[in-house]
């Protein structure tokens, strides 16, 4: 019994009955291991089957986990006093409408660990985008005030991996998509941070309120010391977070506000304080200012101390050392005249939207993968600015060449990554930009975006 | 990125209200206020009454003009307290200037506007208005502003600490002046306590610290004569013998208090054996009718004054705020330890007031407003949905 949360004496009543764990990708698997560890009897299922998957059912049968490969039992399952969800799960998922006809309670992977984990400090960060640079920006900054600060969620470490760990860090910096959002009901953050809204995921909600409405459970547990950053330049933000109780704070490119971007001085500004000049930033974008703002103010307000003299000083070198993401317009390479960027994690039409805006080159984009729902002709306007050919691929190249006709060149990539990586060479003159910011998810080519972004840096290396 | 917003409900932001609501650190040293006000009120008439009466005035005549102060002085607090303290950092600039101009002022207009009042020139008016009260709040507000604007050019001397100086000489020049040194040495004092919050090098305040001995040789000799106390204290046969009669009397009367006291208005010294026992030396009056329990309990609840203020102070929101806070109950704290100590011999004696009890109103005034000021830093800004947003009556 290795957990910080050892077995309690008397188990919870949600503990008593055996608990179902749906989806074992890395959350799934760690939660499974916290439950079983904690006393708890656990059926771990997953619908696919897969090297790594039978990897994690030798691993979960060690913990006494019972586990099941290529399906689910949904007898099982409607017998269940929990279920607890993955992230990768769809919705309407057979074995997620056993439990739901039955009225057994689903929750996340989040939920779960944080019941692990009472008294967790923690800034929680969602929002359509932005929001995994504002994770690591912040875990980065906390770490910089000498805290052991971690970043965990959708990040990467699931939470319930940090609830195995036999210490508590002082904090974490928690990324939340909005299907956790749905079903964390205990989620109370330090402090919540609210990047942006656009319409994403119509491949999981049927309506933009939808989605909106799982954002907005971001404030459910608000009450008088909740403490609230969101963005003012986004009036869906503005007005989601309106009715929210506790101090609300606000960022902004465009105007004075809690913290914002002084473009006449360049320099960043958060409660009154000079921060940083922009250039002293290792990140590109208007978008990746918007971040740093968002993640000092949550920084600043996380703790009183965070707000004196010595604590500024920290912050600033914090930010100077930080060195953004991988797989986030992520320079690989210039090499024959022809810079290549990886921006792997874009699996969203607005995320390659922004990636678009901060080209200065002529750029070859690479486009597709698996569907998402999105139409790509809002992406018009920027692919007419600064693409000259756009190369379709995947699931998706039908879709994006039906909506692109007749607005940029589009060619038909086919289904080998190697083949389209090297049509992007053949297309490219010196002095272009070949763009992987493919605007869909990874799961027809690829295990996930990180995969898909390796194999780009592999390629473009390798050649 | 805002076509989504569509589908949400646009009004909901039309019946939100912000309020204001006072944390419990901030309601702890309101109430602590409101105690020093109310026994303030009651020591001034104590120690002025007879003074009044002599001079063929009712004997309530300074407890008169001073509830007067405390009357404007709740509003001024109460009109602090529910306004952003954030707002002073863009008044910093003008107050600096208002302050300047009224020190000024002082100095140069005919004596029937600015009187020459026991040989110096300190107020505008009559006596209604005393300029350096003003400069007390306006040299936190500056200075905190200041400390926050330039934040890493601070650590540097020429272009972080200068500045301060350059502006600081000019406010001590002008106080001298009138003359009026206690509130030279108050005004560097909250300066130096700013810069050193807002994280200045020690080194630094070292480096001006010994290129200001030669001339403020007479403060050192102050230190000295402190320590001397300190001393004869404990050696009394060894006292310095050249005590002035103020401070004499004011030893008698806290002397002859005791332990408890001679009891409520039963004082002796207040007959005109200590000048002004009203103002400079009004603790005196609280050690000899409320003897050394009083005394204590005074001591205790200034003490609690900046344990409040200091909380406010670390939880303030922004950078700006947590200086003014501390700056502010600096202002109030230090006044009153430096006011005790002079009455008990332990320090020169200086002209400071006992803030909540010496007469003036300009004095009071401007304490009730910093705790107005401190309140609004230890209130955090509450939301209000609903019904409640539009009517504060209904839930």
């Amino acid at each position: 019994m290795t957990s910080r949360a050892s077995a309690p004496a008397m188990l919870a009543d949600w503990q008593q009955r055996e608990i179902a764990v749906i989806g074992l990708a890395r959350s799934g698997r760690s939660v499974a291991t916290l439950l079983a560890r904690n006393g708890s009897t656990v059926y771990a299922s997953d619908a696919g089957r897969s090297p790594e998957l039978d990897e994690a059912e030798e691993q979960l049968r060690r913990e006494g986990v019972d586990v099941e490969l290529g399906g689910h039992d949904l007898d099982r399952i409607g017998r269940v006093g929990l279920v607890v969800v993955s992230p990768g799960v769809p919705p309407g998922a057979p074995a997620l409408r056993a439990a739901a006809v039955r009225g057994i309670e689903i929750v996340s992977e989040v939920e779960m660990a944080l019941r692990f984990l009472p008294g967790l400090h923690y800034v929680a960060i969602t929002g359509t985008n932005g929001k995994t640079t504002t994770t690591a920006l912040i875990a980065h900054l906390l770490q910089a005030l000498r805290h052991r600060a971690v970043a965990a969620g959708n990040i990467g470490t699931p939470l319930s991996e940090i609830a195995l760990q036999p210490a508590l860090p002082e904090w974490v910096a928690l990324e939340v998509s909005s299907y956790q959002l749905h079903s964390t009901p205990g989620i109370k953050p330090a402090v919540g941070v609210l990047t942006n809204l656009s319409p994403n995921h119509l491949d999981r909600y049927t309506s933009v309120a939808d989605y909106y409405g799982d954002k907005k459970l971001l404030f459910r547990n608000s009450d008088a010391a909740s403490q609230w950053i969101t963005n003012a330049d986004d009036d869906a933000v503005e007005s989601l977070a309106a009715d929210a109780a506790g101090l609300h704070c606000r960022f902004s490119l465009r105007g004075q506000t809690d913290a914002y971007f002084d473009r006449e001085s360049q320099m960043l500004v958060a409660l009154g304080c000079k921060i940083v000049q922009r250039e002293e930033l290792a990140l590109v974008g208007d978008h990746n200012v918007a971040n740093a703002l968002a993640a000092v103010l949550a920084v600043m307000l996380a703790s009183p101390d965070h707000r004196a003299a010595g604590a500024l000083e920290r912050i600033r070198a914090g930010l100077r050392s930080f060195r953004g993401l991988e797989h986030r317009i992520e320079i690989v390479l210039e090499k024959d005249g022809v810079l290549w960027i990886n921006d792997s994690k874009s699996t969203n039409v607005a995320s390659t939207q922004i990636a678009l805006r901060g080209m200065t080159r002529p750029t070859v984009l690479l486009l597709g993968g698996k569907h998402k729902g999105e139409p790509y002709s809002t992406l018009a306007p920027e692919l007419q600015r600064t693409v000259k050919t756009v190369i379709a691929y995947g699931e998706a190249a039908p879709v994006i060449m039906r909506d692109l006709d007749g607005v940029v060149p589009v060619e038909q990539g086919g289904t080998v990554f190697a083949d389209i990586v090297a049509r992007a060479r053949r297309v490219a003159r010196p002095g272009d930009a070949i763009l992987l910011s493919p605007a869909c998810s990874s799961f027809d080519m690829f295990s996930d975006y990180e995969h898909r972004g390796r194999e780009f840096k592999r390629l473009v290396t390798s050649a | 990125m805002t076509s989504g917003a569509a589908a949400l409900p646009r009004d909901a932001r039309a019946t939100v209200r912000e309020r204001w609501r006072m944390g419990s650190p901030a309601l702890s040293l309101v109430f602590v206020s409101a105690v020093l006000l109310a026994f303030g009120l009651a020591v001034l008439y104590s120690a002025s009454a007879i003074v009044a009466i002599n001079e063929g005035r009712p004997g309530t005549f300074y407890l008169t003009r001073q509830l007067s102060g405390a009357a404007i002085g709740v509003v001024a607090f109460m009109i602090a307290a529910k306004m952003d303290a954030e707002r002073w950092r863009e008044w910093a600039w003008p107050l600096m200037w208002a302050t300047l101009a009224a020190l000024l002022l002082c100095l140069v207009l005919p004596n029937s506007i600015a009187p020459r009042v026991n040989g110096s020139k300190r107020f505008l008016f009559g006596t209604s208005l005393q300029p350096s009260e003003l400069g007390k709040f306006a040299v936190v507000v500056w200075t905190s502003m200041l400390v926050v604007k330039k934040s890493e050019q601070l650590r540097r001397f020429t272009r972080g600490l200068l500045p301060f100086l350059v502006v600081l000489l000019g406010l001590c020049v002008l106080a001298a002046a009138e003359p009026d040194l206690s509130v030279a040495m108050l005004y560097t004092l909250l300066m130096a306590i700013v810069l050193f919050a807002g994280g200045a090098r020690l080194a630094h305040f070292m480096l001006i610290g010994g290129l200001a001995i030669p001339f403020l040789w007479k403060e050192v000799e102050r230190v000295q004569y402190a320590v001397l106390r300190l001393t004869s204290f404990l050696d009394p046969g060894r006292a310095p013998s050249a005590v002035s009669y103020q401070l004499h009397q004011s030893l008698v009367a806290v002397g002859s208090g005791g332990i408890f006291g001679t009891g409520f208005g039963e004082g002796r010294q207040q007959y005109g054996f200590l000048p002004y026992p009203y103002s400079d030396f009004i603790a005196s009056n609280v050690g000899e009718e409320w003897g050394f329990v009083g005394m204590a309990a005074l001591t205790l609840a200034f003490a609690a004054y900046a344990l409040f203020g200091f909380r406010i102070a670390r939880a303030a929101r922004t950078p700006f705020l947590q200086l003014l806070a501390v700056g502010l109950t600096f202002t109030t704290v230090l006044t009153a330890y430096l006011h005790i100590g002079v009455v008990v011999g332990l320090l020169p004696t200086t002209g400071l007031t006992l803030p909540f009890a010496s007469y003036g109103r300009s004095n009071l005034i401007l304490t009730l407003f910093t705790t107005g000021v401190l309140a609004n830093i230890g209130s955090s800004r509450e939301r209000v949905t609903g019904v409640t947003a539009t009517n504060p009556f209904a839930g």
